[in-house]
């Protein structure tokens, strides 16, 4: 069913949505000299003519339109065609009507009817009459209800609309080149003033729900008796509740916002001259901030002249964590080695007279053992002799004697004896064990 | 210290055993008090007891309880004298930041913009000002460093963390308050104008500053 009615609108939009504002402002035309009794309902080819050109002045002065091609197009939804005596007369259709009042309506919205209270008791009275029956409740919501329904939300909407648009203009009055700034002033809490009254109207409507509220409630006997009776009931009774609660809120929120602008007109009206000069120079100042601050590293630095301000600040202290944020870390270059040549020279010296000596007792502990494993007897005083003159170096044959003594002190093969009886003439003040590596055997 | 004008008695009833210490601790962490929301108890408390209050601090802290309006909405806060901070030595007071001066600047004339309007503020906002109000590059300058056409997401995460740290503290000062914080959605609070009253003398002589300046340049 959805789809079906999609295609229809679809197939028929170019005529049912005129393409072009020509059509539109032609029919809010009609309309206008209709309600003027400018022109008869119906009316004539050359009403219908005259118009045409009237749209034609405003829109494009000069320029012909073509007639036809425009009678054309309204012919379907727009006008109907009747015979008056022996001439040809056109009717608007109540679909071209509704859609000019909506779009009047949007334009100039009739604020002189929001006393809405009047007709709200000609259309929305609820009596007896209407409660005794379910049938007579329905007819009075689709016929009564519904149509004062749309008639509040489009007042409400407008409304809403209305002093947005006047708050906005507000804006201006802080502005200092605006000439008669009290005079706006005067008018702007005029025109929310009747804004005012207007809400206050439309709040009066609203307490007109309550005893139509009160009335569906009141009425909830006469609907127990059948299930049919008693949903139908209970939708229209919650739809309407529920409706008048959204209105409610709505109504308040649009009051709030006329309430506090016109409060503050009246404010502004006395301290304007000196508002809209602080305002000037509270900017000039954030300008001056701007333009007179520098970036460094620690972030935004003012200029000399503004000294900071003290403001109290106490606030308890916990001990937490650093959030380190190592995306952020920026890597620090790492320091050449400096290097103390003279430092390195010495322990390089060092470290090859370390190495000297070790391959030296290794020489010898080699040369030494293989004269005990070819079977002679090393006499180590004569051997320690001989490794001091050629090495210079008394830690080398002192090194290669511990080495022997280690190596050979446990073997079979071989027999270490120390005489351990005391020197008595030291060889160049250097007196040693008498010490002798002789074969088992011998 | 002896005052016959100087009593502690209001300490004793049964509204300053509620309110007192709530009243205390906020205007000590330099909060100033409207009455909105949750802190419209301790600003009924303060308006009932803001004589008794004022000597309560005046004679015991060195400084002044004061009671400043904007337009009819009325604020509680604590001010230090010209020559000193009373008893707020030390980590007791801080000085307002560079960064945050110019933002709460930047609140303060969006507050005095909007006379009529709602007060609240949506990040979209903000970043509208600092990408494409009339002073675009002097705010990039500020709140990036250089100016750029294009800044990384990285580094306008890195901005907007930055403004809202000076947000939060304006926060606890309650010159905003937050509507949504997940989403940096607030609203100005009337306070807002202490930091005209703070920095009075230079709004009012911007000209003569701006005067100096130049004269200053080489």
């Amino acid at each position: 069913m959805q789809k079906q009615q999609l295609e229809r609108i679809s197939a028929t939009f170019d005529i049912l949505l005129p393409q072009n504002k020509e059509i539109f402002l032609l029919l809010v035309t009609l309309q206008s000299k209709i309600d003027r009794l400018e022109i008869e309902d119906p009316f004539t080819q050359r009403d219908f003519e005259d118009a045409v050109d009237e749209v034609a002045h405003v829109l494009h002065p000069g320029h012909a339109t073509q007639k036809e091609n425009i009678s054309k197009k309204l012919s379907q939804f727009y006008y109907t065609t009747l015979k008056k005596g022996n001439e040809y007369r056109y009717q608007l259709t109540v679909f071209a009507r509704d859609l000019v009042r909506i779009i009047m309506n949007e334009v100039e919205p009739q604020f002189e009817e929001t006393e809405l209270i009047h007709t709200f008791r000609r259309t929305l009275q609820l009596k007896e009459d209407d409660l005794r029956s379910i049938r007579n409740f329905e007819y009075w919501h689709n016929y009564h209800y519904e149509p004062s329904k749309r008639i509040i939300l489009a007042h409400t909407e407008n409304l809403q609309r209305l002093v947005e648009a006047r708050t906005s203009d507000l804006r201006t009055l802080l502005k200092t080149d605006i000439n008669n700034t009290k005079e706006l002033i005067t008018r702007f809490i005029s025109i929310f003033e009747e804004l005012g009254r207007q809400t206050e109207g439309l709040t009066e409507t609203m307490n007109f729900k309550l005893e139509i509220i009160d009335m569906i409630k009141a009425a909830e006997q006469n609907f127990l008796d059948k299930k049919e009776s008693w949903e139908v009931y209970t939708r229209i009774r919650s739809e309407v509740e529920k409706f008048f609660d959204n209105i409610d809120f709505r109504v308040l929120s649009i009051n709030d916002r006329i309430q506090l602008s016109t409060s503050r007109l009246k404010t502004l009206y006395d301290t304007l001259q000196y508002k809209q000069l602080f305002k000037l120079k509270i900017e000039k100042f954030l300008v001056f901030l701007l333009k007179n601050s520098r970036w460094t590293e620690e972030g935004v630095v003012l200029p000399e002249n503004i000294k900071p301000r003290k403001i109290p600040y106490f606030r308890e202290k916990y001990i937490k964590i650093p959030n380190l944020n190592f995306t952020d870390v920026v890597p620090r270059d790492v320091p050449e080695l400096e290097e103390d040549a003279e430092y390195k020279k010495l322990k390089e010296m060092m470290n090859m007279r370390v190495l000297n000596r070790q391959e030296a007792i290794s020489k010898w502990l080699e040369s030494l053992g293989k004269q005990i494993e070819s079977g002679k007897d090393v006499v180590y005083e004569d051997c320690f002799q001989a490794i001091y003159n050629e090495e210079k170096n008394l830690e080398v044959p002192i090194d290669v004697c511990f080495g022997l003594i280690q190596k050979y002190g446990r073997s079979k093969d071989v027999e270490i004896i120390i005489d351990k009886s005391q020197v008595i003439k030291a060889k160049d003040d250097l007196s040693t064990w008498k010490m002798k590596i002789i074969h088992s055997s011998s | 210290m002896e005052n016959e004008n100087y009593s502690l008695q209001f300490l004793a009833n049964e509204t300053s055993a509620k309110y007192f210490a709530d009243c205390d601790f906020a205007l000590r962490a330099g909060k100033h008090i409207q009455h909105y929301g949750s802190d419209a108890k301790l600003w009924d408390y303060i308006s009932d007891h803001y004589e008794p209050l004022s000597l309560y601090y005046q004679h015991l802290f060195g400084v002044f309880l004061r009671k400043e309006s904007n337009d009819r909405d009325i604020y509680f806060f604590l001010e230090f004298p010209e020559d000193g901070s009373g008893k707020f030595t030390g980590d007791r007071h801080r000085l307002m930041d560079d960064r945050h001066l110019i933002i709460a600047i930047l609140l303060l004339n969006i507050y005095k913009e909007r006379y009529f309007d709602s007060k609240e503020v949506k990040w979209a906002q903000i970043e509208q000002v600092i990408e494409e109000s009339e002073h675009k590059e002097l705010w990039q300058k500020v709140l990036y460093g250089e100016v750029k056409r294009n800044y990384t997401p990285n580094e306008k995460e890195e901005m907007k963390r930055r403004f809202e740290r000076s947000l939060s503290l304006f926060e606890r000062l309650g010159w905003i308050h937050w509507v949504d914080y997940e989403a940096t959605h607030f609203e100005i609070m009337p306070s807002i104008d202490r930091v005209a009253r703070l920095y009075a003398n230079e709004i009012t002589n911007v000209e003569l500053m701006s005067e100096y300046i130049h004269e200053q340049l080489p």
